[in-house]
């Protein structure tokens, strides 16, 4: 039996089955300063090192959880950084990526900086940073720079939705885009149609429905497609990588499918609330209860979306995961009893994200332990540029390890859970398999179903740009996306006078484009051929030109 | 008659002999007997008054006028009008078979509607030779618009209204108005057609562009690639589809576009599209062309796409029915005027023709190479924009009581497209050189030939304004029943949540305190029944830990929601 505080550096674990995203074998593994040391058989360890038995268990790298807040401005969620990441080893996720929300007024940096100390005092487990934008302006582009280059942060958040208060238009989404583009950083968005939701909920409201219902009637899954559909155009005008955080129906799941198709480089993110359960909760006659599920998108009535989610997930269509984790008390969310747009939105995951993905798609035979690896863990690892030291085993890697249990039954619990909310979106899910052993920065975090925590023992993570994983491709696109212009003459046949009404529209178009010394050599040497006859008629409707005025103006009659 | 040739006074009676009577839903051999401008009888043997002008069809085909539902023929551009006006363009028309036009009425941005509409109205009936009707296009959403497009759908017979997604800071609308539109034009009962082009990217590419240094007619096929359509028409479907009401997407440009619709239909949402002449027919290479001129003359909105396999694509979905109608766009500027974007593409006046080529390119494209038959190929080009537009079986049709708007058709005659010959008086046709099968021999509008043996014979002025009322059976009988379906939506009925509450601290949820209160408007939060829910929690006593705010490691055994029920009240 372990203490905490008395956990030694060194650990063996014996015969277990590593499962890599790639391939699973046989081996030991040694573990010193919180790295991998060794895998083999036979390894020569020093004597007296602690040995975890783990009985022919899979041994698979922890988990990374793409998406959590743990913290939020306003309204603190009921699991701050400390409550959820200790939930999260629970689970066996040994990283998290949390969601910087900065407040009204922050820098960008200044909010990542207040993360940080929290975090420094609180979180129990590795984390990395997302960076949310909550709106355009114009030094944007030397705060994100700042950022990706010196502060390890290299995945910003846009917003489509909440109209007036986050969201992007389109313009700023393609210029917010291009300069992530440029930093080799993820754009990362939150995809539902914040205009129609607007109306919608205006709607709704209007008609007397105020429950947690109207949460999803106002929010229905065409909402989130359209949204998904525009921000892929978006970034593959802009040729930035995407990646759609919390997909929750069918309809933005397939949108997002087809556009791989075609070529595009976007990553799509379930999350454990969409994979484990439906929104049919909305409407259920316990206030609080139908309270619990508010998370945006909405999960969807549609009870078939989890399945179709998790085929979509178990066949690389979409291939990360994440939790979305923000958890409130009913009281908070009470905030919102009598209009449904106030109930705060959050669902608990992070603990369950797992033992939910091992149940409904390995157990159900959908994927195999080593896609359960890769989307679980490998995958975000690889997106958010800190593979190979998370999301393998492999020497040299992170020592976060989870054994997993394929025979454990478990059923999930608000009474038994680490979060502080009072309801489980998850109540009552059995699922088989589950850890057994977590180990986080080489330490044993959990064993035996209690856990061995310390507050601010997680790192931050910081993370490169230009991610190979993703990176690679856009960059040869970049190379091929040169576009040039025909290289013909001048056109030099009648303009007609259009002078007066011609400002306006100049408006839009920057002058650079026009202003070229070159072409001006051309119209001297058109003036030079001297005026025509007909100049000063401003409009010939009737005349039929046998040689096209574009005709002789080839560049090269000048030569 | 204006024409000297022409026997002057010609009586209005007319006898069509020994055609094949082409429907959008059979064909049969009849002779056709019109009188007034009406079709007065179909039938064999009929009897007729002595002396009536014959036309001997020989076989051929006999259908409907053809109606071309999107031109331009008074566009404004920066003080200027397109080449063909009413006179001219409805000339064209005719000669190519068309014998009803629905022109697009464009207000600048900030004029009424409806001092737009009757300057339109006053310009169509001294000039048009062919029927024609009138689409409002709403370019900006002002106060009082309502009211007057309320007017336009009572009182002038004006039912279809188009609004832009693309025109940023000119034509554009954000999708908050286009829900309100949306939703009003509903009510009216409407026909609501959308230019699908997403806006804010174009102009973000046209600056791109622009910087770049290329400024010919190809930045105009690259700064509105057919993505940026495809996401537009999505939108526009996503929208309609919630608000429940029709939707029409106008020039349906590229095969993404054109699959969305496709999709869509088959998801349910009453969805039409309308691809044009020069899509159907041409391609956007041309913009490529080393000839400023003729590169500028395929300018139009949205694209032509540089894809050459799109026309073949985009006329399978309309013989599948996948698309519906075909329009022209037709709106050609001559050379001169196009060459005020000579240096900057983005100034170059948009349009192309299209209003003659129109049924002869559908034919040889979709007809003479197996795609749809005779009846379909009637249905594409007149008998859905009738239905859609509420001016069926008036138009659209050869039956008893409808409009003598015939069309003798000649499926064998070939004909090459050329500026040389066209009516149009543009110096470039987009089709030129194109070999088309299929011609019109004689076009009948109003009871009267318009078009035999190649010349027209028309008054300046001769047509009429077609009102059309609003909700299209076609339409808005599947809309009422699915109104009716969706029925008004319910809340859950629940009893009040009587539990702890948490107090907000300074800052809501999310930036800024305003919003909040502004989405969800002021009448919904205090119905006075729910108070009498709170006083009778707060009898219950206040809690002890009322004053502590947040309690993250309560956890309640009983939960809040449980014994809140409105049942325990009675």
């Amino acid at each position: 039996m372990l203490f905490p505080g008395k956990a030694p550096d060194r650990l063996l674990i014996k015969g277990g089955k590593i499962v890599n995203d790639d391939q699973s074998f046989y081996a030991d593994i040694f573990v010193e300063d919180g790295l991998i040391k060794q895998i083999g058989e036979d390894l020569l360890v020093p004597a007296g090192v602690r040995t975890v038995d783990a009985g022919g268990q899979l041994v698979v790298p922890g988990g990374l959880d793409a998406h959590t807040r743990l913290r939020a401005p306003g309204t603190s969620p009921a699991d701050d950084l400390h409550r959820g990441t200790k939930a999260a080893l629970a689970g066996g996720t040994t990283m998290i990526i949390d969601h910087v929300l900065p407040e009204p007024g922050a820098t960008l940096a200044a909010a990542c900086e207040r993360w940080r100390d929290s975090a420094r005092r609180q979180a129990c487990c590795d984390y990395a940073l997302h960076l949310d934008l909550p709106r355009w302006h114009e030094s944007l582009a030397e705060e994100l720079r700042a950022l990706a280059k010196d502060k390890g942060v290299n995945s910003f958040l846009v917003f489509m939705a909440y109209k007036d208060k986050l969201q992007c238009t389109d313009a700023q989404m393609y210029e917010i885009f291009s300069i992530i583009r440029d930093l080799g950083a993820i754009a990362q968005v939150h995809a539902e149609n914040g205009d129609i939701i607007d109306e919608e909920q205006k709607r709704l409201l209007e008609l007397g429905i105020t429950g947690p219902e109207g949460h999803v009637l106002s929010r229905p899954e065409e909402v989130e497609a359209e949204a998904v559909y525009r921000a892929i155009t978006i970034a593959k005008q802009a040729n930035c990588p995407l990646y759609v955080t919390k997909i929750m129906s069918k309809g933005a799941a397939d949108v997002l499918a087809q556009a791989k198709r075609k070529g595009a480089v976007v990553y799509g993110e379930p999350i454990t609330a969409s994979l484990g359960t439906d929104g049919s909760h909305y409407w259920s006659k316990n206030w609080a209860k139908a309270a619990a599920f508010v998370t945006s998108p909405p999960i969807s009535p549609d009870p078939t979306t989890s399945d179709h989610l998790t085929s979509l997930l178990a066949c690389g269509d979409l291939q990360v995961t994440g939790s979305a984790h923000c958890v409130f008390t009913t009281a908070q969310k009470a905030v919102g009893k009598d209009d449904f747009t106030l109930i705060p939105e959050g669902t608990n995951g992070i603990e369950e994200r797992m033992s939910v993905i091992w149940e409904k798609c390995v157990v159900s035979g959908k994927m195999d332990e080593n896609d359960f690896v890769a989307v679980t863990s490998t995958n975000a690892a690889k997106i958010f540029n800190c593979y190979p030291r998370k999301g393998r085993i492999a020497v040299g890697s992170d020592a976060d390890l989870v054994l997993w249990n394929p025979k454990a039954t478990k059923i999930i619990s608000a009474k038994t859970h680490n979060s502080n909310a009072e309801y489980n979106i998850f109540e009552g899910l059995e699922c088989h398999g589950a850890p057994s052993v977590v180990i986080s920065q080489g330490r044993v975090v959990l064993e035996e179903g209690s856990l061995f925590v310390t507050p601010g023992s997680g790192r931050f993570i910081p993370r490169k740009t230009f991610p190979d994983f993703v990176y690679k491709r856009i960059k040869a696109r970049n190379r091929l996306a040169e576009v040039h212009g025909v290289p013909r003459g001048l056109y030099d046949g009648p303009v007609h006078d259009a002078a007066v009404a011609a400002a306006p529209r100049t408006a839009p178009c920057s002058g650079k484009g026009q202003a070229l010394a070159v072409r001006n050599l051309h119209r001297s040497g058109f003036s030079l051929s001297g005026s025509q006859a007909d100049d000063h008629i401003a409009r010939r409707t009737a005349q039929k030109i046998i040689a096209p005025p574009g005709g002789r103006s080839t560049i090269t009659s000048l030569s | 008659m204006s024409h000297p040739g022409i026997k002057p006074r010609i009586d209005d009676r007319l006898l069509i002999k020994g055609g094949r009577i082409i429907n959008d839903d059979h064909s049969f051999y009849a002779d056709i007997y019109l009188e007034d401008g009406l079709i007065k009888q179909i039938g064999e043997n009929l009897i007729v008054p002595g002396g009536v002008k014959t036309i001997e069809a020989n076989g051929r085909m006999v259908i409907p006028g053809g109606i071309d539902v999107n031109t331009y023929l008074q566009k404004p551009y920066q003080g200027m009008t397109a080449v063909d006006d009413f006179y001219q363009g409805t000339k064209a028309a005719l000669a190519g078979g068309t014998t009803m036009i629905i022109d697009h009425v464009l207000p600048e941005p900030g004029s009424s509607l409806l001092t737009s509409f009757e300057k339109w109205h006053e310009a169509a009936d001294t000039k048009s030779c062919c029927d024609y009707s009138l689409h409002v296009d709403i370019t900006s959403w002002y106060d009082g618009i309502r009211e007057e497009l309320e007017i336009l759908v009572q009182d002038k017979g004006v039912n279809s209204f188009q609004v832009y997604m693309a025109y940023k800071d000119l034509y554009q609308m954000s999708d908050s108005q286009l829900y309100e539109a949306f939703t009003f034009l509903k009510s009216l009962g409407a026909v609501i057609l959308v230019h699908a082009e997403n806006g804010d990217l174009i102009a973000q590419e046209q600056k791109r562009i622009l910087e770049m240094g290329i400024t010919g007619p190809e930045g105009h096929a690259l700064s509105r690639p057919e993505e940026l359509e495809a996401e537009a028409v999505f939108r526009a479907i996503t929208i309609a589809s919630r608000i429940n009401c029709p939707v029409y997407i106008t020039k349906v440009m590229s095969k993404s576009a054109a699959d969305i619709i496709a999709l869509a239909r088959k998801k349910g949402p009453l969805v039409f599209g309308e691809p044009i002449t020069a899509s159907l027919g041409t391609d956007g290479t041309h913009y490529w062309s080393k000839n400023w001129a003729k590169a500028a003359a395929f300018v139009t909105s949205p694209p032509l796409s540089p894809d050459p396999t799109t026309p073949d694509h985009l006329n399978s979905l309309l013989a599948c029915g996948d698309l519906q109608v075909t329009g022209s766009g037709h709106c050609p500027y001559s050379t001169a005027q196009k060459a005020i974007g000579k240096d900057n593409f983005t100034m170059i006046p948009e349009g192309v023709n299209g209003i003659e080529e129109r049924m002869t390119v559908v034919w040889d494209k979709a007809v003479a190479t197996g795609k749809m038959d005779e009846s379909q190929f009637v249905a594409v080009t007149s008998t859905n924009a009738a239905k859609i537009f509420n001016l069926y079986p008036r138009k659209g049709r050869i039956a008893v009581g409808s409009d003598a708007d015939v069309v003798i058709w000649d499926p064998d005659k070939v004909k090459t497209i050329t500026a040389k010959s066209h009516k149009s008086a543009v110096e470039y046709n987009i089709f030129e050189g194109m070999e088309c099968h299929g011609a019109p021999l004689v076009v009948i509008s109003q009871g009267k030939i318009v078009f035999e043996d190649g010349n027209l014979h028309v008054n300046k002025g001769m047509g009429r304004f077609i009102p059309r009322k609003p909700f299209p059976e076609y339409l808005y009988q599947r809309i009422k029943i699915r109104n009716k379906v969706v029925g008004e939506l319910q809340g859950v009925s629940r009893g009040m949540y009587d539990g702890p509450v948490y107090e907000i601290p300074a800052m809501p949820k999310y930036a800024t305190p305003a919003p909040s209160t502004k989405s969800s408007p002021a009448k919904n939060q205090p119905p006075p029944i729910r108070n009498l829910h709170q006083s009778n929690f707060s009898l219950s006593g206040a809690q002890i830990d009322d004053n502590n705010p947040r309690r993250t490691g309560h956890r309640i055994v009983a939960p809040p929601g449980g014994r809140s029920n409105i049942t325990s009240l009675g």
